[in-house]
């Protein structure tokens, strides 16, 4: 009775029925050239296993656990600000004379600002991207407005993700101040890399950051009226 | 909820992740990479897992799946500059930790045609039915076991002195 190479590893590996297991079984005890085989399939498992169950030992790198944690982060963001988002629909939180009040407070603001731009702050495009951009749209530069927010001395901050520079900017009296930035989207594309990571670890950063949900589409054009003052 | 047992299934599978991983690459760092673009992917496309499937097989698919495309990119490319010394150094250039790090199974393994490779490593080590490593493939069962048994046998020369 002959066992082919391709029934013996099938053996090996449990892949076979009762009835053929009981007949090879029987054909391995009667050959040893055949139970020599046998014992070399296992070796060459056992040396496979041996090299990569101790991975399975190995702690996770952070930049693996980052993206499933800034994943969980970005779904919660997204809860809150559907919660914001009803609130700022009920009645006593439409906007009125606050909407022209603060349409005149820009211009002070517009003419207010340094003709330099000192250093830690965005320049040129990218200052205009974050005064003037909606979060969701893209500025004519190529840099992505990711989302508004708060922090707790009422700084108004965006997250932008760009092809130069992604990060956080925060606004104060001298323009918007650089607060946590990374290479753009192109520099970190390492050959299985794809764009969106970034966007994630921003949202990540924006979320410890923020001291309430992001802003709403309306709450966010309600400060970029007033020039992203800081909110009383 | 879904959102959560998907993102709790998939910090589960991690370390599973990085062991196929870690067989498929070249080096560890290039594992590391290739396990966040599959988690990346993973996370972009959550809402085609369906569940009650089994995270792991689709989770591996798609790591799979980005190893080939890199594979084919990678081979055009080395087949350029590095032929005469394939196996051994291919992929670790000027990466000193990770050319120690690479052991006789690295070696082996990295002679293997890639379809081999992935046949072996999702039976032997991953310890999927040939049925099941077929449909993370995408192949007949048949041509699996095929693949499993050459790759097996060309190993078992290598390692022969171990084995």
């Amino acid at each position: 009775m002959s066992v082919s190479s391709e029934q013996l590893a099938a053996y090996a590996d449990g892949e076979v029925d009762d009835v053929n297991a009981v007949r090879i079984r029987r054909a391995i005890a009667a050959d040893p050239a055949l139970a020599q085989q046998l014992a070399q399939l296992t070796a060459v498992r056992e040396l496979l296993t041996a090299r990569f169950d101790r991975v399975l030992a190995e702690p996770v790198p952070e930049r693996l656990t980052a993206p499933i944690d800034a994943a969980a982060k970005i779904v919660s963001l997204r809860d809150v600000r559907a919660a914001r988002q009803s609130a700022w629909q009920r009645p006593q939180f439409r906007f009125g004379a606050g909407a022209a009040i603060a349409a005149t407070l820009v211009i002070a603001v517009l003419v207010g600002r340094p003709a330099s731009t000192p250093s830690g702050y965005a320049d040129g495009q990218l200052a205009a991207a974050l005064d003037g951009v909606s979060s969701g749209q893209t500025a004519p530069d190529g840099t992505r407005l990711l989302l508004s927010f708060r922090t707790n001395n009422g700084s108004a901050c965006r997250g932008f993700a760009g092809k130069a520079a992604s990060g956080i900017a925060c606004h104060d009296d001298q323009g918007w101040k650089l607060e946590a930035t990374g290479a753009g989207g192109r520099q970190q594309t390492t050959q299985y890399r794809q764009a969106g990571s970034a966007d994630a670890a921003i949202m990540a950063a924006a979320q410890d950051m923020a001291t309430g949900p992001a802003l709403d589409a309306a709450a966010e054009q309600a400060a970029r009226m007033a020039g992203w003052i800081p909110a009383k | 909820m879904q959102n959560d047992a998907f993102l709790t299934g998939l910090t589960a599978f991690l370390p599973r992740l990085r062991r196929f991983a870690a067989g498929l690459a070249r080096n560890p760092a290039d594992a590391d990479d290739l396990c966040q673009a599959a988690l990346e992917r993973a996370l972009v496309s959550r809402q085609q897992w369906q569940e009650g499937t089994r995270l792991d097989s689709w989770m591996y698919r798609i790591m799979r799946n980005i190893w080939i495309d890199t594979a084919r990119a990678r081979t055009r490319r080395d087949k350029t500059f590095a032929e005469e010394e394939a196996g051994l150094t291919v992929g670790v250039m000027g990466n000193q930790e990770a050319r120690v790090e690479l052991t006789m199974v690295d070696r082996a393994l990295q002679t293997l045609p890639d379809e081999q490779r992935e046949a072996v490593l999702l039976v032997l080590v991953e310890g999927y039915k040939y049925a099941e490593a077929a449909a993370i493939i995408g192949c007949p069962i048949g041509t699996l076991t095929s693949r499993l048994l050459r790759g097996r046998e060309a190993l078992m020369i290598k390692l022969g002195a171990a084995a």
